[in-house]
């Protein structure tokens, strides 16, 4: 454990071979994960937990990790730094010590800070500290083996700092007073009773909840009388304390060849942060990503559909001919195992393009400043600037999206970004959007495909406002918030990152998208029932289709068009399975696996702004409901049912009207 | 308040400033504790929201903080 952003998760994937998704903000990790190391036949369990800066917690991620300390059985905290703000990063560090279990302390980023001239004296450091100290580069994956063989020495020979911080000389008596009265209840918690006192003089609510009647007396007493003797509270002496602690540690430590070191992240933000630069930038840098992921994509998109027409339909669909295949199969592989797999290839590559750009926004400090630059802006719906940061990362995923909630400090903050994130389009609407798009708008795909995101955070917007004015009232809370220093991000990181997620995607999607082509396709391909008087046979899903179309129709979507109402229910389950819904409803009459069943412009893009709007798939329910309760999941999911359907209906009759 | 000093929300960009007095406790765990060297970075008494530089780090911290942590220009 450790800081924000002090590389918890580069190293634990490091460590164990994981694929942790990392960042160049505060925030990234908001839940613990856990991960395995072999070393000399023995396996070791490591976990990785939200970057905390005390053990006082102010926000869900915090709290998180700070009770994963208080309450777990662990054999030795593996506390991560950095290197480069070591006199801030001490002070979680000497609040652990004061913890009394076993502590390996990580000095991350140690080439970086060679190169800006800082040497740090290890072994004093330990010696200062009471425990061993190892310096590494998690990204570079520099002392990693070294650490693994610190871990099993320490866990197997375990040696506890008896480190002793001198604090005010108040807070002195009183932890005088204090210890011998909660010998008991410490070792109960399986805590040192100084700790333990500590904490209770400090208001701290896990230990305080614990606490028994005589000891909060004795606690309130205590604070009562620090506090009428320094004019301060005890928390704050102590922190002061600690600090002190630290600057005597940083003096003895460390030693900067160059002291004029000028930051190069300041000269960029006095330009970056100016409103008038910082504002329209953002919106540029979002613009270019989606214009950017459809129009470098086109050409690539056109040899791979070269390609999968001239090897996999043609070729495989004369095969499959010659050799008398049923005419069933032969439609389950032309329409929809071909056209599935010709929608994941073409998605490849606007997919990749965006996670990209959120790459390199996450990895080069960006995404910190955008919360600065937007507050003002975001401010005026009711919106604390720091939910811009789970509106970006919604743009991949809605559910670690709803997650990144977490960081927000005010529930009022926290629950109304969760209400909104859903509005940002999913990477799951990804293959919807550019499967209609090249279909009906091949020429101007890029801004049709920008233009539905854009729309999507305006209603976000427009929400804020409703939700601000009936039940969400009040300002929202101010933030606090590091602002990392700018990082230029390795090429081939960014790749990486960017394919790892491209891959996760396409995977999940394939699946969904295929289970659902196999399974309807099955079904449609056996009918059930045949018209007497125009002998056409139905199956299941068009009679279920037929039947629930109708409900549709005021958006647009027309009896023949059935196919597009199975998308829509398809969809509740996973946004993918609206592509899957419709490649495999095709029929031999159907040009475009059922997309050529709409009949105008206008019907398509009231049929897309539902899709945009309208109730997030089943696992994102689940989240919002883990996370907010049942009735702020229910009240989503019937919202933006309403909403999309009242916008769809409006739009189409509008346009209709208009083009008429 | 002594006569130099001053809150931070008045405080000059780019001067160092040392802190006096924080009643703000998160702040105080971040590093901005007495007699610590504090720099405003960006300041604007209209916005919600400032940059500070404490240590080797900056801050996006609320303007309100400002308004009750006392500085004095070194």
């Amino acid at each position: 454990m450790g800081n924000p952003n002090t590389g918890k998760s580069t190293l634990f994937s490091a460590v164990t071979g994981a694929n942790q998704t990392i960042g160049n903000w505060s925030g990234v990790t908001v839940e613990k994960k856990s991960g395995y190391f072999d070393q000399d036949d023995v396996r070791y369990e490591v976990v990785d937990l939200p970057g905390i800066y005390s053990l006082t917690t102010y926000s869900l991620d915090e709290e998180i990790a700070r009770n994963y300390i208080y309450q777990s059985s662990l054999d030795l905290i593996i506390n991560i730094l950095d290197v480069m703000n070591l006199e801030r990063n001490l002070f979680l560090t000497l609040q652990l010590l004061q913890f009394r279990k076993p502590m390996i302390i990580c000095l991350n980023m140690i080439d970086i800070a060679e190169k800006t001239g800082l040497f740090i004296d290890l072994p004093e450091l330990s010696r200062l500290l009471g425990c061993p100290v190892v310096s590494i580069s998690a990204a570079k994956k520099n002392g990693i083996d070294f650490l693994r063989k610190s871990v099993v020495e320490v866990v197997n020979k375990p040696s506890i700092s008896n480190i002793q911080i001198p604090f005010h000389p108040a807070v002195e008596a009183e932890l005088q007073t204090l210890i011998p009265l909660v010998k008991d209840q410490a070792n109960l918690s399986s805590c040192k009773a100084d700790w333990y006192a500590l904490q209770l003089l400090e208001n701290d609510s896990l230990i305080f909840s614990k606490a028994s009647d005589i000891e909060k007396d004795f606690a309130a007493t205590g604070r009562d009388s620090i506090y009428r003797q320094t004019n301060t509270l005890p928390e704050s002496l102590i922190a002061e304390g600690i600090y002190a602690f630290i600057r005597n540690v940083c003096q003895k430590t460390l030693n900067f060849s160059d002291k004029s070191r000028e930051h190069i992240s300041d000269k960029i933000d006095q330009m970056m942060l100016l409103p008038y630069v910082g504002i329209p930038l953002f919106f540029l840098v979002m613009f270019c990503m989606f214009t950017l992921s459809m129009g470098l994509s086109k050409p690539l998109i056109h040899y791979i559909e070269v390609f999968f027409d001239v090897v996999f339909v043609k070729g495989i669909f004369s095969f499959l001919i010659s050799v008398n295949m049923p005419q069933w199969v032969i439609l389950i592989w032309s329409e929809g195992i071909c056209g599935g797999g010709l929608t994941l290839a073409c998605l490849i590559f606007p997919i990749l393009i965006i996670y990209l750009f959120i790459s390199l926004i996450e990895e080069s400090g960006y995404m910190a400043r955008v919360s600065f630059i937007m507050d003002r802006f975001m401010n005026l719906f009711g919106m604390s600037g720091k939910s811009i940061i789970p509106m970006i990362i919604g743009f991949g995923c809605t559910v670690p999206a709803v997650l990144a909630c977490r960081t927000l400090c005010n529930k009022r903050d926290r629950l109304l970004t969760v209400l909104l994130v859903p509005f940002v389009s999913c990477g799951a609407k990804i293959p919807v959007y550019v499967m209609f798009t090249l279909f009906f708008f091949p020429k101007y795909s890029g801004l049709v495909l920008f233009s539905l995101y854009v729309f999507g955070i305006v209603m976000a917007f427009v929400t804020a406002q409703l939700f601000k004015r009936l039940s969400f009232r009040g300002n929202p809370s101010e933030f606090v918030m590091e602002l990392p220093a700018y990082r230029i991000p390795a090429i081939k990181s960014l790749f990486i990152s960017a394919y790892n997620r491209t891959k996760m995607f396409i995977l999940r999607a394939g699946k969904t998208i295929f289970v659902v082509i196999f399974l309807f396709s099955i079904i449609n391909a056996f009918p059930i029932k045949t018209d007497k008087e125009t002998g056409e046979t139905k199956t299941l899903l068009t009679l279920t289709g037929q039947v629930i179309t109708p409900i549709f129709k005021p958006i647009g979507v027309e009896k023949e068009n059935w196919q597009a109402s199975v998308g829509l229910v398809a969809g509740l389950f996973a946004k993918e399975a609206i592509v899957g819904a419709f490649l495999s409803t095709g029929t031999e009459n159907n040009e475009g696996n059922g997309l050529g069943n709409f009949c105008s412009i206008p019907q398509v893009i009231a049929y897309l702004l539902f899709v945009l709007l309208y109730t997030p798939c089943v696992v994102v329910f689940i989240t919002v409901y883990n996370e907010a309760g049942l009735f702020y999941a229910s009240l989503q999911a019937v919202y933006q049912l309403v909403l999309a359907y009242a916008v769809a209906f409006l739009f189409y009759h509008v346009a209709t009207y208009i083009l008429l | 308040m002594s006569v130099s000093a001053i809150f931070l929300i008045a405080a000059t960009p780019d001067q160092d400033y040392i802190i006096n007095s924080n009643p703000i406790q998160i702040s105080i765990e971040l590093g901005m504790t007495k007699d610590s060297v504090i720099r405003v970075m960006k300041n604007s008494v209209t916005k919600r929201q400032m940059i500070v530089i404490s240590g080797e780090t900056r801050y996006v911290i609320p303007t309100a903080w400002a308004k009750e942590i006392e500085v004095s220009l070194i």
